[in-house]
């Protein structure tokens, strides 16, 4: 990356204004600048409602706040200018919160303790409004030396950069004036914070302030950073504001809702019983302040919380948690054929095959290069014969090309972001030239941008093909860090700087909703991926980190990426398989399924100057390791869909670090080699070359926990073991005390599975006793929202294993039977297994303590036990 | 409250089963066939996976790793994946993998069949024919082989008087050094002694000044004598070899870069086509590294040329009639010489055209003989190392892939034509795609490495696969990763006998 094309906290006034605050002696006593207005405090329809008062010289700026306890244990504090000038406006985010909810040291006590701390460290920090001063008779200096520029007579202080600023050869006109908003958020006895993604960095935040720290602060705005480095507090693609905490009593959280630019200062503390703490320091150039305060106490609660803020992962379609095939470029539509049967010639299932930005005509979107992709919608239908589908790409920048009907329609509809002088249409440079960009936060242009995808108006699509929004960060090569100008207007005269986080939010929720519109029935559940991102993004679809490399390194680092984004929310996440840019060799590939197999999004991709690496371009035995990878991948498929199902209902990531499972062992806190799918599997990922070892933790109460490795059955002990680790192998294992339900038929796709029967994998913990879900539906509609869906519970305790509904109002009934059950960590050898008195045919493993009962044949849907003689 | 499962029609064991192995699923119990694990007969084909090796279960989805028979009547049997078995899509011809019926499955097996057939007789057509073509090939080969041979001994032949005129021009060239040598040291002796007896003879107190000064003056006048000399051999030696290389590209017809093509296309013609012939022949003599050397060649010669056209030269060269053709390149080379070099050169202008026609034996007649032939020499030697590299490479049975050598091939597509010219070099209209590397699994694969650089991406790479037809025809380009091209390639000399006997097998045997 070219770090010098991006900004620090140094090259921004606002950051500057703000964080300067926190580097003087915060015992000053003169830096509480804001009070409370004694008078004014008063609980009002179950709010608690005053006013802040800042006294700027002989002038008092008044701000009024609001707290406000929300269900599920969420407080929110609100403030604004009591009496904002006539001629502005503080932007406040909308169209994140599921319902628009209403609600000076603000302390919040969880269970008496106290857990989180606003302000106690005097950062806070509210810019009040202003008119842009007259300017000043001479102007001495063209380039004063920061902030220092002593006054021209009878002049205000006007520190640089309040009223425009320059960046490179980019000038960011200001119009509105300094308008930021900073506070600390001190997080009592916690040492670790983890979240606000989008950072190439740990997945327990490390400090940027403290002794011997001084590092740019983590950066929430949305950029395309080419080549972006490894271990940065840098922006990236997409900006979620959410911060948990996480110590061995509790679980918070810290919800800062604005889609300006922000960031995070992250340092330790103690106070002098030597309680540690975490303090950071937020700071947004413009926008409300407008703080969720979640208080646990439990990791769960605070997912539960944060969802019931700004919802649940929309259920993917079972499709898109198979293996996508993408590159840059699939060039035509022979290729395309030729890839689809390799896969068939190779044995390896697939479900989705992309394509990147070559298959428009010059890059206007919803049309297709016609010399290389004639039929289009012939070359999906012989992909849909086999139930695979396609994805297109669909970027939000339109090429300004009067015979582009995109573009005619959007210039002559008004559709366009604007400019500085709200008149003419922002224009920029991306992939097809000079072009503009659809001003999405209209609700306007994004109904007519969904209706762009109707059979008769993108031609050539069919009901199986899917869209792909890449550079909706949004990206302008031209622009300052290959941006938006942050003085461009939308829709409401609000500027680009008030939702620049946002803009590729509403343009995925544009796209989402076009892909629902575009059947009759509206009844296929869409999906669309996207590489911005937002608080609540989750709720449109998957996100992906965007352009990593073919390097170890950045294998390593999708773990605790992918772990960030799925504890802020954004739960269907992965990264590019193989890395995008470079040529991995087979090794790494290899490596590379293997983890790849056990994320959330899985897909292979490449840049348009990387080789071919199609899995069998690297001959064996890499060709083998990944053909298993993705074989695994397919049969976990009904845990991973019934994760998913989950989270709609807790709001828990897929994908979730130890502690979130094991939240009392301070040392997992850290951990991020290895992680859970739901609560049942550990993944520890091979990521290093040539590691013929890795180091795998085993969590757990070593009492109760024991763990299965997923390809031997071998039960573990909790502890550290030193696993081989030859190519072929990568360390999962099942926990005692589940059960897994697996499809162990491989198929060409997850389609063909729909039918399939069942294993039932029941890890046993010591109490011999161990439970899972499973949910069922028809995997692409939405019709389980009107109960046609089936979801289940099985049981094993007392030498019983049941099954039973675990929703009843769910009335879908698939014709899958269960045809085998593996019982694993039994402590006897059973002398009779039976179902309604008849006996079930099983072998007995004496050396893994094991039991395979074969075809029982049992309905999945249906009620039933099975009991076990001993 | 449970009900009972949907229970599959009982499937016979031998249900998709190939014939090869059909004995082994008929007794009462089936053993895995990796494992040995005994197993019931009930249990084979009873959609539950008891063999490792899935070799229970052809005729069910229940292993992953099984397969299943389809007799495909009128088409050819075929073995397909087990987990293929009943997915709702059509893998059969006859449709027999889906007798679930998820899907209706139309028996597409005449048709399939009546294409296959068609497609087979034309490959059997396309081998015979191509095995007629194969023996031309083998007898072409042949006789490249005799002529290349025969070449290699002339040009051997040739070789030697070539070196020993040097040897002999060298030792005229030392003896000619000693020569002048010991005429200068004799000048100088005579010079000294005549100096010491002037001396000798002149009285003291007459000195006009003092000694030093004089031997000063005297080192000063030897030293500017030296410098003079030395500057001239320099500027001498600069023009003969400007020279050199002029009359040698005139007398060898060197290939001439494009440019200069067109300055002397009128006056030039008969020497273009020379150039030309010239051109091809040599690159049909070229391995790499004779192509290498060549480029270097060119380059050189283009170096010089191109000085002519820098702008402060305005002159226009003025051609003058091949008849004439070294003196007149003497004069106009002079015309371009910079302008420093030419008064210089006016001091020995005049020995000039008698060193160029031959007249006497002198250095400079030496050293232009020696050039000549040394560069003769040099040509010669390149020419054999091409040939002997030629015969460095495997070419196959009878040597039948040799006639390849010096052909080029083209493939026209929308945007470009390409040129494949095996042992030699490819291209994408003026871009290269690789030179010559080698054959690769058995004579399958041609491989051109090396090309043009590609922006942002690798050099740029041809792979060719080789398949046998009719004619030699090169087809299907493409560039499945950036740069990297792929192409297919028709030869009679990759027919084979064996194969087409296959073919004919087939053909003769009724599915």
């Amino acid at each position: 990356v070219d770090s010098s094309k991006f900004k620090t906290c140094n090259d921004l006034s606002f950051c500057k204004r703000n964080r300067r605050v926190d580097i003087t002696d915060a015992a000053q006593m003169s830096l509480y600048k804001h009070q409370i207005v004694a008078d004014s405090v008063q609980l009002k329809d179950g709010r608690l409602v005053g006013e802040i008062v800042e006294q700027d010289g002989e002038v008092d700026h008044v701000l009024s706040f609001e707290i406000r306890a929300i269900a599920n244990g969420i407080l929110r504090f609100r403030v604004l200018e009591k009496s904002p000038l006539a001629n502005k406006k503080r932007y406040q985010v909308q169209d994140v919160l599921l319902d628009d909810i209403n609600p000076f040291q603000l302390d919040v006590y969880v269970a008496g303790e106290l857990a989180m701390s606003a302000n106690s460290r005097g950062l806070f920090h509210f810019e009040h409004m202003r008119n842009k001063p007259l300017p000043p008779q001479p102007i001495p200096n063209p380039n004063p030396p920061e902030g220092e520029e002593p006054p021209a007579p009878q002049q205000p202080v006007v520190p640089e950069g309040m009223w425009e600023e320059r960046f490179q050869s980019h000038h960011d006109s200001k119009p509105h004036g300094p308008m930021s908003i900073g506070m600390d958020i001190k997080f009592v006895g916690s040492q670790h914070v983890y979240g606000i993604p989008e950072h190439t960095t740990s997945l327990a935040l490390r400090n940027t302030r403290g002794e011997g720290i001084n590092e740019n602060p983590y950066r929430l705005y949305n950029l395309d950073v080419f080549e972006y480095e490894l271990d940065k507090t840098m922006a990236l693609y997409g900006a979620v504001p959410l911060m948990i905490s996480h110590d061995t009593k509790k679980t918070v959280a810290l919800f800062w809702l604005n889609a300006a630019e922000t960031f995070i200062d992250v340092s330790d503390s103690k106070d002098d019983k030597n309680v540690p703490s975490k303090d950071t320091h937020w700071i947004s150039e413009t926008g409300a302040m407008d703080v969720f305060f979640l208080t646990g106490p439990t990791p769960m609660e605070i997912f539960k919380q944060y969802a019931s803020l700004t919802g649940t992962t929309a259920l993917p379609q079972l499709f898109s948690l198979g293996y996508h095939q993408c590159r840059w470029n699939y060039k035509d539509e022979n290729d395309v054929k030729q890839v689809d049967e390799g896969f068939d010639s190779n044995n390896i299932p697939y479900d989705v095959i992309w394509l990147d930005i070559e298959h428009t005509d010059g890059k206007r979107y919803f049309t297709w290069d016609k010399a290389n992709f004639p039929t289009p919608d012939a070359m999906q239908k012989s992909i849909a014969i086999k139930h695979r589908k396609m994805v297109t790409i669909i970027d939000p920048h339109i090429k300004r090309d009067n015979n582009y009907y995109i573009h005619s329609q959007a210039t002559s509809n008004n559709h366009y972001v604007k400019k500085a002088d709200g008149v003419s249409d922002y224009e920029g440079w991306c992939w097809p030239g000079s072009s503009s960009y659809l001003d999405f936060t209209n609700p306007v242009v994004r109904n007519w941008w969904a209706e762009q995808f109707a059979y008769d108006k993108y031609i050539g699509s069919t009901p199986t093909l899917y869209v792909w929004n890449d550079m909706n960060e949004p990206s302008v090569f031209d622009g300052p860090e290959v941006s938006m100008h942050k003085d461009a207007l939308h829709h409401g005269s609000v500027e680009h700087r008030d939702l620049h986080n946002m803009y590729g939010y509403y343009y995925h929720m544009a796209t989402a909703d076009g892909l629902v519109k575009r059947n009759s029935d509206q009844n296929d559940r869409p999906f669309v991926l996207s590489r911005a991102f937002f608080a609540g993004s989750q709720r449109i679809g998957a996100i992906w980190t965007g352009d990593n490399a073919a390097q170890w390194s950045h294998l390593k680092v999708a773990n605790p990426m992918l772990l960030s984004l799925g504890l802020a929310g954004i739960t269907f996440s992965g990264a590019d398989v193989g890395g995008f840019f470079g040529n991995p060799d087979g090794e790494l590939m290899a490596r590379w399924y293997q983890a790849g197999a056990f994320q959330p999004f899985f897909r292979g991709h490449a840049h348009l100057d990387a080789k071919r690496r199609e899995p069998w371009l690297f001959g064996e035995p890499y060709l083998s390791v990944m053909r298993s990878a993705i074989q695994q991948r397919y049969s976990f498929l009904p845990l991973w869909y019934t994760i998913f199902y989950q989270n709609t209902l807790n709001g828990a990531p897929t994908m979730r670090p130890l502690w979130v499972e094991f939240p009392s062992d301070a040392n997992l806190f850290a951990v991020e080699s290895e992680y859970m799918i739901g609560s049942a599997l550990l993944v520890h990922p091979v990521v290093e070359q040539g590691q013929k070892q890795v180091k795998v933790i085993l969590p757990g109460d070593a009492a109760k926990q024991q763990w299965f490795d997923i390809d031997t059955n071998k039960m573990y002990k909790p502890g550290q073991y030193d696993v081989d680790t030859p190519l072929q192998k990568i360390p999962v294992y099942q926990r005692g005390g589940s059960i897994v339900a697996k499809k162990e038929r491989l198929r060409r796709s997850s389609y063909q599975m729909r039918d399939d029967p069942y294993t039932l994998k029941v890890a046993l913990n010591t109490d011999q006793v161990a439970t899972g879900e499973l949910f069922m539906d028809d995997e692409h509609s939405f019709n389980y929202k009107k109960g046609q869906y089936q979801y289940r519970q099985f049981r094993y305790e007392n030498g019983q294993l049941t099954s039973k509904s675990l929703d009843t109002k769910g009335t879908f009934k698939p014709v899958n039977t269960v045809e085998r059950i593996v019982v694993l960590g039994i402590n006897n050898k059973p002398s009779a297994i039976s179902y309604a008195d008849k006996p079930l045919q099983f072998e007995y493993d004496k050396s893994l303590s094991s039991v395979v009962i074969r075809k029982p044949d049992l309905p999945i849907s249906s009620d039933w036990t099975i009991n076990f003689k001993f | 409250a449970t009900e009972s499962p949907k229970h599959k029609n009982k499937i016979p064991p031998n249900f998709g089963v190939s014939p090869e192995v059909a004995s082994y699923y008929k007794s009462n119990s089936f053993n895995c066939f990796s494992s040995g694990k005994k197993i019931p007969i009930e249990q084979v084909n009873d959609d539950y996976c008891d063999c490792e090796d899935g070799s229970d279960e052809p005729g069910t989805a229940a292993c992953s790793n099984g397969h299943f028979y389809c007799v495909n009547k009128g088409y050819r049997a075929e073995s397909i994946n087990s987990p293929l078995v009943n997915d709702g899509v059509c893998d059969c011809c006859d449709g027999s993998d889906e007798y679930e019926k998820k899907i209706n499955c139309p028996n597409t097996c005449v048709e399939k069949g009546s294409v296959m057939r068609k497609e087979r007789e034309e490959k059997i057509e396309r081998y015979r024919q191509g095995l007629k073509k194969k023996a031309e090939m083998v007898e072409e080969a042949k006789t490249l082989i005799s002529e290349k041979k025969s070449e290699l001994e002339r040009l051997k032949k040739e070789v030697e008087p070539l070196k020993e005129k040097i040897k002999e021009y060298e030792v005229k060239k030392e003896l000619l050094e000693k020569q002048r040598e010991d005429e200068r040291k004799r000048l100088e002796d005579e010079r000294e002694a005549a100096k010491k007896l002037e001396e000798a003879n002149k009285p003291e107190q007459q000195q006009p000044t003092p000694t030093e000064t004089e031997g000063d003056g005297e080192d000063k006048k030897e030293e500017e004598e030296e410098v003079e000399e030395k500057r001239l051999e320099e500027v001498n030696s600069e023009l003969l070899e400007s020279i050199k290389k002029g009359i040698v590209i005139l007398l060898s017809n060197e290939n001439v870069d494009e440019e200069e093509e067109d300055e002397g296309k009128e006056n030039n013609d008969n020497k273009e086509s020379e150039i030309k012939a010239e051109e091809e022949e040599e690159e049909e003599d070229d391995g790499p590294q004779a192509r290498r050397k060549k480029d270097r060649n060119r380059n050189r010669n283009r170096n010089s040329f191109g000085r002519r056209r820098k702008p402060e030269f305005t002159k226009p060269p003025s051609p003058s009639p091949s008849s004439s053709s070294t003196p007149s390149l003497s004069s106009t080379l002079f015309d371009y010489l910079p302008e420093s070099v030419q008064n210089s050169l006016k001091f020995i202008s005049n020995y000039l055209p008698k060193q160029l026609l031959g007249g006497g034996e002198d250095m400079s007649d030496i050293d232009g003989t020696l050039a000549t032939t040394r560069h003769d020499l040099r040509e010669k030697e390149e020419q054999i190392e091409k040939i002997e590299k030629l015969f460095t490479y495997d070419h196959g049975t009878d040597n039948v892939y040799l006639p390849l050598y010096g052909k080029c091939f083209d493939v026209k597509t929308r945007e470009y034509t390409y040129t494949v010219c095996p042992y030699d070099r490819a291209s994408q209209g003026g871009t290269s795609l690789g030179k010559w590397e080698e054959w690769q699994s058995n004579y399958s694969i041609m491989s051109f490495q090396n090309g043009l650089q590609c922006w942002g991406g690798p050099k740029r790479s041809l792979t060719v696969s080789v398949e046998c037809g009719s004619d030699n025809n090169a087809s299907d380009v493409n560039e499945p990763s950036k740069c990297e091209y792929t192409m297919k390639f028709q030869t009679p000399a990759a027919c084979d006998e064996e194969h087409l006997k296959v073919l004919q097998l087939e053909e003769g045997h009724v599915f």
